[in-house]
């Protein structure tokens, strides 16, 4: 990573409370075009909410975002901050796509109709172009035989499928994912993973919240290890897994991967 | 065989009453429908002061709407029209009396039907970059609507029922004609039976179409 690159996004001193309870307490990190980042740690320690706070589907409390020239602003230092988030979240979004653990596909739509919603809707393509854009991203994902379904006639891992490419149809320069195998029979996680690997193979930004470690391992040019509402371990996938410098991180590994 | 000769004799009288019926419960429900959508997203506001009033305001509407006669808030929207000075006519004025009261339950309804749909809904919406109200109308209210459909059947039905009330206003709907046509004859069960058969048929024929659309609803 050389100094002169400039960051997809920026996350300087993010705090979010919820109330008492300090989810994040300060975060500071930088993103770059072309990576894969996953971030993993227990559960409690704030990663989905930090991933959720970088499209604004959370408040943050302190520090900033910036995204892209758009920055969004902790609430708690100016009340004012509110109405230009919602500004720059508007923005954001547009470059910043999510695919979330429950799938979140709309049940009164097809699968066809989930993908092309937004672009026609949000974006205005016509709707010629939007369904042929569909069909061949649905083909990119191997879901293209079930454009008709509706998403309950399908199983999990053919749902998370199309969220994905319902994501991709909004030509995203970064995709959020949270936890998206979580939810998942476990014989359909690996189908999830391999359209994930094609996407970061072909050079997409990704940052995926997961219990994976395998594809963390395998996939991910680095690895953020959080607890407690920080990132503790920052680096590599190699340097993370093998050597990590906090004991926290050790122990957590020493768990997981003894199990 | 008599009594069926009379109601055929007036059967252009019924059928323009059954008419306005028709026109007046569907022109209700429609606005009625709207009216519940636009008390639902007043409800939906945070905890700033003017969502707090807007909030206040639907809960005090519903309550009115539930705990007082129709038959009063007719009379009550219909004067209060006339003192706005608005130069209404009777049936516009009914028209907008029924809505009010029936769209006050619809809000309650639509209350119900939104717990129904998920959070993660919207998210994804949000997340795509969809604007609130098109949340709303293309995401949130479909599945609403889909959940609260029983709900809301009856309380179509209700409405179609609820329409007679309209005659103190001299609307000629099915009721009111067949009132007149009593008075006029000094027959009075035939007709009576008759409207109840027709008001059946709409209510009936109405379940029968929400039966149809929940199947293509449920595909």
């Amino acid at each position: 990573m050389t100094e002169s690159r400039t960051p997809v996004i920026s996350v300087r001193n993010m705090a979010k409370n919820y109330g008492e309870l300090k989810v994040l307490r300060k975060i500071d990190i930088d993103i770059y075009k072309g990576e894969v980042v996953s971030v993993i740690g227990p559960s409690g320690s704030g990663k989905s909410t930090f991933l959720r706070c970088l499209n604004y589907l959370e408040e943050l409390t302190s520090g900033e975002i910036v995204i892209h020239d758009q920055t969004l602003k902790g609430i708690d230092e100016d009340k004012r901050h509110k109405k230009q988030n919602d500004k720059a979240a508007r923005e954001i979004r547009k470059n910043v796509g999510m695919v979330f653990q429950q799938f979140n596909l709309w049940p009164h739509k097809t699968v066809l109709e989930n993908v092309t919603e937004c672009p026609v809707q949000v974006k205005k393509v016509n709707k010629e172009d939007a369904k042929a854009k569909a069909m061949e991203l649905l083909k990119k994902v191997g879901m293209d035989g079930k454009a008709n379904a509706y998403p309950t006639q399908l199983s999990g891992g053919q749902q998370q499928r199309v969220a994905i490419a319902r994501t991709l149809a909004m030509e995203p320069e970064v995709i959020l994912f949270d936890e998206p195998t979580s939810a998942l029979d476990p014989e359909f996680v690996g189908e999830v993973l391999n359209v994930m690997k094609d996407l970061a193979e072909a050079g997409m930004t990704m940052i995926v919240v997961t219990h994976e470690m395998g594809f963390a391992a395998e996939v991910s040019d680095r690895v953020c290890f959080m607890d407690g509402g920080y990132v503790i371990e920052d680096g590599t996938p190699e340097e993370v897994f093998k050597n990590p410098k906090s004991e926290r991180a050790k122990q957590f590994f020493s768990k997981i991967l003894n199990v | 065989m008599e009594n069926f000769n009379i109601i055929w004799h007036y059967k252009d009288l019924l059928l323009q009453g059954l008419g306005y019926t028709l026109f007046v419960s569907a022109a209700a429900i429609i606005i009625a429908l709207c009216v519940g959508m636009l008390l639902s997203v007043m409800r939906m506001g945070g905890n700033s002061l003017p969502s707090r009033i807007m909030k206040k305001f639907v809960a005090v509407y519903v309550s009115f709407v539930r705990g007082t006669p129709v038959l009063v808030q007719i009379y009550i929207i219909y004067q209060a029209l006339a003192i706005m000075g608005l130069n209404l006519s009777n049936l516009v004025s009914g028209i907008i009396a029924l809505s009010l009261n029936s769209g006050g339950f619809i809000a309650e309804i639509i209350r119900g039907g939104l717990t129904a749909v998920p959070k993660g809904q919207t998210e994804a919406a949000r997340a795509l970059g969809m604007s609130e109200p098109k949340i709303l109308m293309r995401i949130v209210f479909p599945q609403v609507f889909k959940v609260a459909l029983p709900q809301l059947t009856s309380e179509f039905i209700n409405v179609i029922k609820v329409s007679p009330m309209l005659s103190v206003l001299a609307i000629v709907e099915l009721t009111r004609t067949a009132q007149r046509l009593v008075s006029q004859t000094y027959i009075n069960l035939p007709f009576y039976v008759a409207i109840a058969i027709l008001y059946f048929i709409i209510c009936a024929g109405l379940e029968e179409l929400v039966k149809l659309q929940k199947k293509r609803l449920e595909r």
